[in-house]
Formats: structure tokens, sequence, C-alpha cells
């Protein structure tokens, strides 16, 4: 197994094609990021969310054939995952809203300057009530947020996961920060950190 | 080392399930199809192109104006709607297509469409250039009733003869001075040419020769023209006879 550890992604999809051991690399290197993503941009539950992640790898066995070699291995792994993941929600004809989110500091403070936030207060309300925050938006804005602070996409990844032009998603990313920042500014626990406008 | 419970449930059930990679050539063709597809639309918006481009210029819009027409409701009737309609139609389709190819994601519509549309009139161009436009409208209209009938304001701006303009193929040459046509309804004319000014010398006034005029009418079925245009080999009031009513013998004056 260990000759299989040192292949790239994109090596393991090749090497599927011929045994399963190296796919089994794969799943080992990507179910527990893909089902913290999937849990982010859903409301089910952790046993819900380990069956789509299954049903994620299962879709992604039968199109190996498929991968786009272009694409880094993880874009295309986040794109099946994040269909699952809307598929499921058509079939139960529910609109997916977002579970617990949580940001390092790093990103927190990334995602803080990138919206037009007081820093010292709402820098605050939103480590704290991000997940609230996240969880009030549209999906196409929640999952754009997620997979650019959370998962730390590149425009150009994110523009291959979703399957969108990278000045669409620009777009996408921008609006949703405003929406964002106008839950941010409407939030019953803004008032009470004294923050005024 | 034991490979983790998570790996090991779905390899168990790829086996379990039977499940096979699907085959590398069914992404390959799937793609492929999607640009022939892509590719047919753009090459229809070529088509729709040079037959437009071929109406658009076989209009005597300088002839025209001599006579007492309308030169608004004449270019409004010229204006090949149908195949503006079928470009507009076959561009957006193309459109559509070619963003579900493999990378067409990646492409915005600003990038997209520009370019289907640039394609499409260069390629049109060259067609019409090349005669097809021509070649294509003529057949449509001579094999599909739909088609013809829909160029039929096109064709009545030169069965007009209350406002000067007339347009038929020459059946009986007495001279060079009075002759008769058949319109493209199978009227008959009889037309006085002694003082007209025919319009490109080089062609021969003959039986079988098409004609459009300027000029007025003098009676029932019977018209004075003032400018004659000899084009042979220009149809763009279609194969006379093509929409007629079975022609009636007049005798004029």
């Amino acid at each position: 197994m260990d000759d299989l550890q040192a292949l790239t992604d994109e090596e393991l999809v090749d090497a599927s094609l011929l045994e399963q051991r190296a796919f089994a690399v794969l799943i080992d290197r990507y179910h527990s990021r893909l089902q913290r993503f999937v849990l982010r941009i859903s409301n089910i539950s952790s046993e819900e969310a380990e069956d789509i992640v299954q049903d994620t790898w299962i879709a992604a066995y039968r199109n190996l054939n498929g991968f786009d070699s272009k694409l880094s291995f993880s874009s295309w792994i986040y794109r099946i995952a994040r269909n699952q993941t809307i598929s499921q929600y058509r079939k139960r004809s529910v609109r997916p809203q977002g579970n617990s989110v949580e940001l390092d500091d790093e990103l927190l403070n990334t995602l803080a300057s990138d919206i037009s936030i007081n820093h010292t207060i709402d820098n605050q309300l939103l480590k704290e009530h991000i997940g609230e925050l996240l969880a009030d938006l549209d999906e196409k804005y929640r999952t754009v947020l997620i997979l650019k602070y959370v998962e730390d996409k590149t425009y150009s990844e994110i523009a291959d996961i979703l399957k969108k032009p990278e000045g669409t998603v620009a777009t996408l990313l921008n609006r949703a920060k405003k929406r964002l920042e106008k839950l941010i500014a409407t939030h019953p626990t803004h008032h009470h950190y004294g923050h005024t406008d | 080392m034991d490979t983790p419970t998570n790996s090991n449930s779905i390899i168990e059930r790829i086996a379990a399930e039977h499940i096979q990679p699907k085959k590398a050539w069914g992404f390959w063709f799937g793609n492929a199809a999607l640009w022939a597809v892509g590719t047919v639309m753009v090459f229809v918006g070529a088509i729709a192109t040079a037959i437009a481009i071929h109406m658009v210029r076989t209009q005597d819009w300088g002839l025209f104006s001599q006579g007492s027409g309308n030169l608004a409701e004449f270019a409004i009737k010229s204006l090949p709607y149908f195949w503006i309609i079928i470009f507009v139609l076959f561009i957006l389709l193309a459109e559509l297509v070619l963003r579900h190819t493999k990378r067409g994601y990646r492409w915005t519509i600003g990038m997209l469409v520009p370019s289907v549309i640039g394609i499409s009139i260069m390629v049109g161009y060259c067609a019409y250039a090349l005669g097809l436009g021509k070649t294509i409208d003529t057949s449509l209209e001579e094999h599909v009733g739909v088609y013809g009938r829909l160029l039929v304001p096109r064709h009545s701006a030169w069965i007009a003869p209350d406002h000067g303009r007339l347009a038929g193929k020459v059946i009986g040459l007495d001279t060079s001075a009075r002759f008769t046509i058949i319109t493209i309804d199978g009227q008959q004319w009889l037309v006085e040419a002694g003082s007209a000014d025919f319009v490109d010398d080089d062609d021969v006034l003959a039986v079988n020769v098409r004609v459009r005029m300027i000029g007025h009418v003098t009676a029932s079925h019977g018209f004075r023209a003032d400018v004659v245009l000899i084009q042979p080999d220009d149809e763009p009031f279609g194969r006379p006879g093509l929409h007629s009513r079975p022609p009636l013998p007049r005798e004029r004056e």
C-alpha cells in the first residue's frame, strides 16, 4: 500500500482502473473532508451525510474514465459530492440549509476583511454565529462562501466544482458577501455589541 | 496496514453490486456528439446567413424607389424574417449545446455567443459567395410549399402594378417594345416598353427571360414600362406560376 500512498491523486485515478486498492487510498484521503463539506452545505444528519458521501464514491468509481485530467481530482470529487447532495434534496423537495460551520482564525480574518464590517465587534459576531448566518443564505451563496473560506479553494477550483465560468464565480461570491453583510447588520446580537453604522 | 473502515465498506459495496467503471469511449463519444450537434447548429446559422444575404442583395432597392410604392413597406416586406429567426434560434441552441461540452462551462456568454455568431456569419458569407444562398433558397421555394408561401409577401412586392411595379417571365415577344409576361401568381400582362430604359444592355430581351419593371397600368392587364431590368439568372421574385392560380388568357387594349 505504501507505493500507492506516494502517488498523486491523478495517478491514483489511473491506477484505480487497474486495482481497487488505489481507489481505497483516494477514499481515505478525501472521505472526511467530503463528509464535513456535505454537512456544511446541508442540514442533514451525520448518517445521511455518510450515505451521500458513499454514493459520491460509487458515482466517482463508475465515472473514473470520465475524469478530466485537466481538472484536479479534488475539484472533481467535490463536484460529485455537491451534485449528490443537491440531488438528495431534490428527491426530498427540501431546500438545503447549512449545518454548523467553524472557521479557523486565519480564514475568519480573511472573510471579515473581505466584507465590510467593523473588525472589533463584527468579527466576534461572525465567529459566534457563522453557522446560523450561513444557514440563512441561499444554497448557491452558502456553497460558494464555504468553498472559498472554509475549504480554501481558489476561484479556478470553485469554477470547476460548480461548472461555471470564473467570472460567474466572482459575481456569486460578491453577492454572497453582500448578503452576509446584510445578515450581520440585521442580526439581533449586532445591536447587543453596541455597533452603530 | 489495514485499510480503514470507510474505504473497506465502499470497496465491498462496489464488489457486491458488481459496479464497473463506464467505458472511456462512452465519455469520448458523448463529448464528440455534443461538439457535432453544436457544429451543425452553427452551420445552420451560416446557411441562414447565406440565404438572408442573398435575399437582401437581390432586392432592387434603387430601382424600386423609382416606382410609386411605399419604400418603408417594401423594406419591411423584403427583410428575411424567417432566416433571421432561424439564425438567432440556432445560435442560441449552439451556445446551449457547446456550454455542455467537457470544458464548455468555462466559457462565458460574452465569449461564446460572439464567437458562434462570428463563425456563423463568416462561413455564411463564404457560402453566399459560392452561390449556396441562392441555390438553397430556390430549392426550398420549389420543393417546400410552406416555405414558398412564406415568401409571398416578398414576391408580392413585385406584383403591385397599381403601385408601378411588375415582374415576371417573358412568354411572348412581338418586338422588344411589346411583349407578354407571366407573373408569379400566374397572371399574363401585355407590356409596352417602347420608351423604356433597359437596365443592363448586355442582356437581351427574349422568351423565358425574367424581367422587373417600373411603370404604370394602362388597361386591364396592360402595363407601360418606364424602366425594364433584365436579369435572367436572378429570381428574387420567384418562379413564375409557382404560387399561381391557373393562368387566364387575356387580350390587351
